[in-house]
């Protein structure tokens, strides 16, 4: 018997049943758009998370006291701006060093009051991260050597405290103390959950003083490019360890961080996609019932084929083709659905959903696999009947 | 197995009076297939008869070749046999009534000479082939190709157009659709079906859908067409009908047609009957047209 001529005769069959069909199919159909919709959202906030990271800038080494990775407590700074001056030499290039100093505090103007993340940092912060400027200019070098009164708003802060009207020139109160502000970033987002665009930026001398305390958060280096951030990486290390004998350092890369966040949310997307294969299962299981059924009702149909000349591997072939069928068809609209319920999460949600094409092919293959393999038991339980016994079924 | 099914007719119709007939002609029933030969006075003319199919015939092969056939089923555990030794040789163009009744083993011998089972033991050639030699594909392609089926109760599919049903048989030959559908339309117009091609079996009478049933038989162009019961579902004048066709079928196209009946009148229209009873062929008559 020909392909052709076995597909025709099972969308017959799947016509002529078509609530059943189309109920079969249903089971697919959730399992399929499922996979799609969950694996979208896995890959959409890894992808999230990746630009975020990429966003702050490129072949950026951040230098933090102690060390650094999931659950480990945080360490008290003992680095001051002594160090920095240190790491600068050890990189060779000043400019391409910067520093923070981060204080949570109550920014006003007015009687209109935000929270806000003070951080103290120094001119060279454009140089090493992405935090383009909307108005007015960056913290200069004159700004941290004489300590001045100025700030840079982040977006948020901004506009919660001028609204529309432009800030520059104006004042704002840092726990207690007047600032003169000088510049207003463009928006940025958030990174790891940090807002940025609630950040205020003021020179470190100057953050020092407000907060009291001479120590520094950490240290951020700029390599010339992504060959260079590893020896860069491990010589401020080497070079801090030896400055600070028996204290640990630790200095993150992008790539790390890229690294150990991936896997995270990689296995997450893992996960999500195993959650949703449990139920293409389950309808793997309902297309395989109903072939069952299929093949109990059809017996005669079945016995008159085999008088007629059909082989084992005929009906083999014919009930096979029916579940594959089944399955593929729920497969195709469980992809449509998927990739439209995608869209739609990502157009109305905060959730974000990139659809990749591995998992549709993904999902089409698993549902064609399902309909194999599920279709297999009645296939074979077709193949095998006795036609005497066929032909006398009821 | 051999109990339930059409067979189950035979104690409600009129095969009392083969058994009379069988019982009478031949009282040593014991002896086996052989004994029933020679006891039987038609004997002589079988052996004319058969001369004369073989004359006519040169050297062809038998349609079908039995010897010693016996066909065993374990019924819950019971041995239960159906056939218990039938030799017999069909030859082409022939036309020929299995009777028996019910539980006789006349419809397992049926079964087995269409190779939709396959003896316990003993030799069956259809064709000139050895049914034992062939695999399953091999006996379902010898279906396809040699014989012709025709059932009590039409089986037809259903949702299906009469065309369509004519030319499932082609479908296992590999017959491409054009020529499948072609080869269909004649065989129903070969049964005077040509004005119902495309209605359903629900749409059709018993008498026409047993005549679809025909063209289908008919289409691969069989050696052998055999028949289970015919006319056990069509009124009379229906049943005359079909079998007007088939006896047409036999003696204008030669085709051998075997039909398995209890209806002494649809019998006498064969030119040979086969008696069966207790797994053993009683009795086998034979006269001419």
């Amino acid at each position: 018997m020909r392909t052709a001529e076995a597909l025709r005769m099972a969308l017959e069959a799947l016509r002529v049943n078509r609530l059943r069909s189309a109920l079969t199919m249903f089971g697919v159909v959730i399992g399929v758009s499922a996979v799609v919709i969950l694996v979208a959202i896995g890959t959409g906030a890894k992808e999230a998370v990746e630009k975020e990271i990429a966003g702050l800038g490129s072949n950026i080494i951040l230098v933090v006291p102690g060390q650094v990775g999931l659950g480990a407590a945080p360490t008290q700074s003992r680095l001051d701006l002594t160090d920095v001056a240190f790491v600068r030499r050890v990189v060779g290039d000043p400019a391409k060093v910067t520093v923070a100093v981060n204080s949570g505090e109550s920014v006003r103007v007015g009687r209109t009051e935000v929270f806000a993340t003070v951080t103290g940092t120094d001119e060279n912060l454009p140089n090493i991260f992405e935090r383009p400027l909307r108005r007015g200019r960056y913290l200069s070098g004159t700004d941290v050597d004489t300590r001045r009164r100025v700030a840079v708003l982040g977006s948020e802060v901004g506009a919660k405290l001028f609204g529309d009207v432009d800030p520059i020139g104006r004042q704002v109160t840092i726990s207690g103390v007047r600032f003169r502000v000088i510049g207003l970033y463009e928006p940025v987002g958030a990174t790891f959950g940090v807002a940025r665009d609630q950040e205020v930026h003021v020179p470190v001398t100057t953050a020092q003083r407000l907060i009291g305390l001479p120590r520094i958060n950490g240290i951020a280096v700029g390599a010339s490019g992504p060959d260079e951030i590893e020896p860069l990486r491990l010589r401020v290390v080497q070079g801090l360890s030896e400055r600070y004998p028996g204290e640990r350092f630790s200095a993150v890369t992008q790539t790390q961080l890229l690294g150990t966040i991936g896997s995270v949310l990689g296995m997450l997307t893992g996960v999500l996609a195993a959650i949703a294969g449990i139920s293409l299962l389950v309808g793997g299981v309902g297309v395989s019932n109903i072939m069952l059924v299929s093949v109990r009702e059809r017996t005669r149909e079945i016995g008159l084929r085999k008088a007629l000349g059909a082989r084992q591997r005929d009906v083999l072939g014919q009930f096979l083709i029916e579940a594959v069928l089944l399955t593929t068809i729920g497969g195709v609209i469980g992809i449509l659905i998927g990739v439209g319920g995608s869209l739609l999460i990502q157009a109305v949600s905060p959730v974000p959903a990139a659809i990749t094409w591995w998992s549709i092919a993904l999902a089409f293959g698993v549902s064609a696999g399902v309909g194999v393999f599920f279709g297999v038991a009645p296939a074979r339980r077709a193949a095998r009947l006795d036609p005497v016994i066929a032909l006398r079924a009821e | 197995m051999t109990t339930d099914g059409p067979e189950a007719r035979d104690t409600a119709g009129g095969p009392e009076a083969h058994r009379t007939a069988g019982g009478t002609e031949t009282p040593g029933t014991a002896g086996g297939p052989e004994a029933h030969r020679t006891a039987d006075g038609a004997q002589a003319s079988e052996t004319e008869a058969s001369g004369s199919v073989g004359e006519t015939a040169g050297a062809r092969v038998a349609a079908f070749e039995a010897v010693d056939l016996t066909r065993s089923y374990r019924l819950e555990g019971v041995s239960v046999d159906a056939l218990r030794g039938v030799s017999l040789r069909i030859d082409q163009g022939e036309f020929v009534a299995i009777l028996g009744p019910s539980g006789s083993g006349k419809s397992t011998l049926m079964h087995l000479l269409g190779c939709l089972d396959r003896p316990t033991s003993g030799t069956l050639r259809v064709n000139g082939t050895d049914v034992a030699t062939l695999d399953d594909a091999g006996l379902a392609e010898l279906r396809n190709q040699a014989v012709g089926f025709v059932f009590q109760s039409f089986h037809l599919l259903g949702r299906t157009s009469a065309l369509e049903n004519v030319a499932l048989p082609l479908v296992y030959r590999g017959v491409g659709r054009s020529e499948r559908r072609e080869r269909a339309r004649r065989a129903l117009s070969a049964v005077g079906l040509a004005h119902r091609l495309d209605h359903r079996p629900s749409q059709m009478s018993g008498g026409e859908q047993q005549r679809v049933a025909i063209a289908r038989a008919l289409v691969g162009d069989p050696k052998v067409v055999l028949a289970d019961e015919p006319t056990g579902n069509l009124d009379s004048r229906n049943g005359q009908e079909v079998m007007g066709i088939l006896a047409e079928l036999n003696a204008v196209r030669g085709v051998a047609v075997v039909l398995v009946t209890h209806e002494r009148e649809v019998a006498d229209l064969a030119r040979r009957r086969i008696h069966v009873r207790d797994g053993l062929v009683e009795l086998d008559e034979r006269s001419g047209p």
